[in-house]
């Protein structure tokens, strides 16, 4: 066995530069195969991870995945929303340890304002267990203050004090605007990879001054307010969009999501987002399936490469057949040799395949980071991708069968003659 | 050469072969036996079935009918790796050209037989190593030279590249060494040479030299000339035909 590799290697070198083509298509052929299984698990886990430590969702009634479109990835808009009345309520039950409401409806050049509270920046997690921490400035404090996600602040080259208009609306280009309110940016998220670096935030109050004089949904002409005269009015909300809620132990979930669908005054859906998270990624699933499975006909395009190549060595290689034969080697160590020589290259194209998936993610990572928000840590070998490459593996031995095969009828049929 | 009833290295009895059962008998020997150490020539011009013939010995082929023998061993019997191992144990063989594996160093072409042969590996490396055994074989071939065995091999003469395969063949003291027209691609000079070291080397280790050549001028060094004309009963029934 070790004079057979030995014989294999040294075989291989001897044909070094068809042999490296070969290897260097398995070796691409990896790359692209192990490469799209991290960014497939590594956008899944950042998928999962865009809301933590969130026990439910809760907001007009819907479905699980349109409720947690329109609050957590900020998606299309909630069809109703929650009365002010109702989540002082709910939030008030003895389980409820926080709440973070979501007034959301404006925009601004594009990106979603979202109205919160303090509770936003102090009870959000992503990402396992991270919080948000501000890159410059403040969480905002007054009125017409507004902390910008990182992304919004990088896109549009927004700075501390600079001033922003708010449009009614989520539309790019809305017509109706809150001109006659600008808010000023006090602060700035670090980024997170989560759709909060695609949000402005401002007060649930905020937001209700600048729809006051709206009531139809359109200002009405008259009825203007100016930025001194909201402060003076009563600025506490009538309904907000969604809230986040974190309880107090875990355990109270299914409890308290039953007594927020059976809620009686108001029709409102209390979600868990793991599993509607879950739910959501099974329908982009599909699509990261039909990348891996193109990504396996790269690999077999690799190996038939591979396979091609020992083909046509073969016949100038007769000789060096019985050769072996006529010192001692048998037929099996002919087929022996030709499989080994398949199996060598299908071992040392995964290692590169894979040694140079994490080269690019080491390389490629900041960039990746910037552009899509997407963390590509250089994280161990998941045994998924182990398996992977062991089928790579596999599939290079088994795929050397075929020239093995050939090589074994022909040393079988040339015994010690020598053909050329 | 050898002294009291030696089993014969070689035996071929009453052997019939032909390629496939409708086909003629190509290979027709009644009795064929090269003792120990012996010397045989066998003169046949191509297509006289000399290569069928080795095939037999080598056990690659086996006969329709008849009996082949190494070293007593009956090759009929046994199965075709057994007969491969028996084929790597007993016997070198020794080609026409290009009789060496161009990937390999001068070294591990020598040392190649060892991997296949256990009986072989161990006999070599009875005086110590087998590379050291397989240096002091090139030595004796006039391989001395301290780089020649780290050289490829296409670096070499035509002249080197078959002493190279002598060395091979001999390592581990195979009982029979069988060389096949080894000397056509040398120029007249270097043949006798090589022919004469070729014999004084099967005759240091003891091994019985079977010749295979149409060339019958260099039957003289032999103890005995075969004429395949005479050997291959099929062919003179073709011949008479």
């Amino acid at each position: 066995m070790r004079a057979l590799v030995h014989l294999a290697l040294k075989s291989l070198w001897n044909r070094r530069f068809t042999a490296g083509l070969a290897l260097l298509s398995i070796t691409i052929s990896v790359t692209l195969l192990i490469g799209v299984e991290k960014v497939r698990t590594e956008a899944r886990s950042s998928f999962t991870q865009t809301i933590a430590g969130t026990d439910l969702v809760v907001g007009a009634r819907s479905g699980p995945i349109q409720l947690l479109l329109y609050s957590v990835f900020r998606i299309g808009d909630a069809t109703a929303n929650v009365s002010w009345g109702s989540y002082q309520r709910i939030t008030g039950h003895p389980l409820v340890a926080w709440a973070i409401p979501l007034s959301l409806g404006d925009s601004h050049r594009g990106y979603r304002v979202v109205g919160t509270t303090d509770a936003y920046f102090e009870h959000l997690r992503y990402g396992g267990n991270r919080s948000l921490a501000l890159a410059e400035g403040v969480w905002f404090e007054d009125l017409f203050d507004a902390t910008l996600g990182a992304e919004v602040a990088r896109a549009l080259g927004y700075n501390l004090g600079d001033r922003i208009t708010l449009a009614h609306g989520t539309g790019n280009h809305s017509f109706a605007r809150h001109d006659d309110m600008p808010f000023t940016v006090t602060g700035i998220l670090e980024p997170t990879g989560t759709p909060v670096d695609q949000s402005i935030h401002v007060s649930l109050e905020a937001i209700e001054a600048i729809h006051l004089g709206w009531e139809g949904g359109v200002p009405i002409p008259g009825r203007e307010v100016s930025p001194d005269e909201a402060r003076e009015r009563d600025l506490t909300p009538r309904a907000i969009t969604a809230f986040l809620l974190g309880l107090q132990s875990r355990a109270a979930v299914f409890q308290v999501q039953r007594a927020i669908n059976a809620y009686p005054d108001e029709p409102l859906s209390a979600i868990l987002p793991g599993v509607a998270l879950q739910q959501l990624w099974n329908l982009v699933g599909i699509a990261e399936n039909a990348l891996l499975v193109v990504s396996m006909f790269v690999v077999l395009a690799g190996l038939a490469g591979m396979v091609t190549m020992l083909l046509a060595s073969l016949s100038e290689r007769r000789r060096e057949m019985a050769i072996l034969r006529s010192v001692g080697a048998r037929p099996a160590h002919v087929f022996g040799l030709l499989t080994a020589e398949s199996a060598l290259l299908g071992i040392t194209g995964a290692i590169a395949g894979f040694a140079l998936v994490y080269a690019l993610m080491a390389l490629g990572a900041p960039l990746v980071q910037a552009t899509w928000g997407l963390h590509l840590a250089p994280s161990a070998p998941s045994m998924r991708e182990l398996a992977l490459l062991g089928m790579v593996i596999a599939g290079a031995t088994v795929a050397g069968a075929i020239p093995a095969w050939r090589a074994y009828r022909m040393s079988l049929a040339d015994g010690l003659s020598i053909r050329t | 050469m050898s002294s009291g009833p030696a089993v014969p290295v070689i035996e071929l009895d009453s052997v019939r072969f032909r390629w496939h059962p409708r086909a003629p008998v190509v290979l027709a020997i009644d009795a064929l036996a090269v003792d120990p150490g012996e010397r045989v020539f066998i003169r046949g011009p191509s297509g006289s079935g000399k290569t069928t013939l080795l095939g037999l010995i080598g056990g690659v082929l086996t006969p329709e009918s008849g009996h082949v023998r190494i070293q007593g061993v009956e090759l009929g019997p046994r199965s075709a790796s057994a007969r491969d191992r028996l084929r790597a144990d007993a016997i070198g063989f020794v080609f026409q050209m290009f009789n060496l594996i161009p990937y390999l160093s001068v070294l591990d072409n020598v040392l190649l037989p060892c991997r296949f042969s256990r009986q072989r590996a161990e006999r070599a490396a009875e005086s110590g190593d087998a590379a050291d055994e397989a240096r002091r074989l090139l030595l004796r071939l006039g391989l001395g030279q301290a780089d020649i065995v780290a050289r490829d091999v296409a670096e070499l003469s035509v002249g080197q590249q078959q002493r190279v395969a002598v060395a091979r063949a001999l390592i581990g003291r195979p009982a029979i060494v069988i060389a096949d027209e080894p000397t056509s691609a040398l120029d007249a000079d270097t043949r006798d040479d090589f022919l004469a070291l070729l014999a004084e080397e099967c005759g240091a280790s003891g091994a019985a030299l079977l010749f295979v050549s149409h060339d019958t001028e260099l039957a003289r060094r032999f103890d005995r000339t075969l004429d395949m004309r005479e050997l291959n009963l099929a062919l003179a029934a073709t011949g008479a035909a």
